[in-house]
């Protein structure tokens, strides 16, 4: 599939676009797996993904989870189509940039 | 690290940027590489009791075919649950074609081990079944260097 090159300014911001591209490889990931791997705080971490959520470039559903002795339920981050065409492009865009 | 806004045409911050998405994902990497030391040899032994199931008959068979499909999905459930990722395609080309490859081998193994077993061979098929095990280990092993090295063009 080819990828639209696309600069798009509202996943610019380099932890939007972080989030955006480590879910790309993956189907989904926990919201505490994300901010450990971008080494952010989860309550730091959430006002970017509640934005990403707004732009519908990603989804957050909740699980419950039988691991945790609290029975607090799990946040699932995963990329929309949307979200996926966006980071494709932008990546690209950047690429292209530095190939200039 | 704040997320500030960067300079969409600043050569410097775009490199900077694709370099941070590039130590993201080398860490995704290497959630899934740690994972490898016990996730190869449980898929091997999924594979060999599947191999090895035509070795139990009508009154048997089933309960290895089970507990083969037990052992992928424990190993997917633990994976989940050690590393928070949910992770079901390959990263690229190379990695798919050994997913491909896999599935074809062990399915004309089990198809072999049928016939064996169905003439008596029942050491013949103890052995395909090792051998199944062996080597569906090693292309996982594969398969997630691969996983590592592909994640890097991804998008």
């Amino acid at each position: 599939m080819s990828v639209e090159v696309r600069f798009d300014e509202s996943i610019h911001a380099p932890t939007r676009l972080r989030v955006c591209a480590m879910l790309r490889p993956v189907d989904g990931a926990e919201f505490s797996a994300v901010a450990a791997a971008l080494g952010r705080s989860e309550a730091n971490l959430s006002k970017t993904v509640k934005k990403l959520v707004d732009l519908g470039y990603l989804s957050a559903a909740k699980q419950a989870s039988r691991g945790r002795a609290d029975e607090r339920r799990i946040t699932i981050l995963s990329l929309t189509t949307a979200g996926r065409r966006a980071v494709d492009g932008h990546i690209a865009a950047l690429r292209a940039l530095l190939d200039e | 690290m704040a997320s500030k806004s960067v300079d969409p045409s600043n050569f410097d911050d775009a490199r900077v940027l694709l370099h941070e998405v590039e130590g993201d994902r080398a860490r995704v990497g290497q959630l899934v590489r740690k994972e490898t030391w016990w996730g190869a040899p449980a898929q091997g032994l999924g594979a060999a009791l599947l191999v090895a199931s035509p070795l139990g008959g009508l009154r048997w068979g089933w309960v290895l075919i089970v507990g083969s499909f037990a052992v992928f999905i424990a190993v997917e459930v633990l994976f989940r649950k050690r590393t928070g990722l949910r992770v079901s395609y390959p990263a690229g080309p190379a990695g798919l074609a050994i997913l491909i490859a896999l599935g074809v081998g062990i399915a004309l193994a089990a198809v072999v081990s049928t016939v064996w077993a169905l003439i008596g061979a029942t050491a013949a098929v103890v052995m395909l079944s090792l051998f199944a095990g062996v080597v569906t280990a090693g292309c996982v092993v594969a398969y997630d260097v691969l996983y590592v090295r592909e994640l890097r063009n991804v998008g």
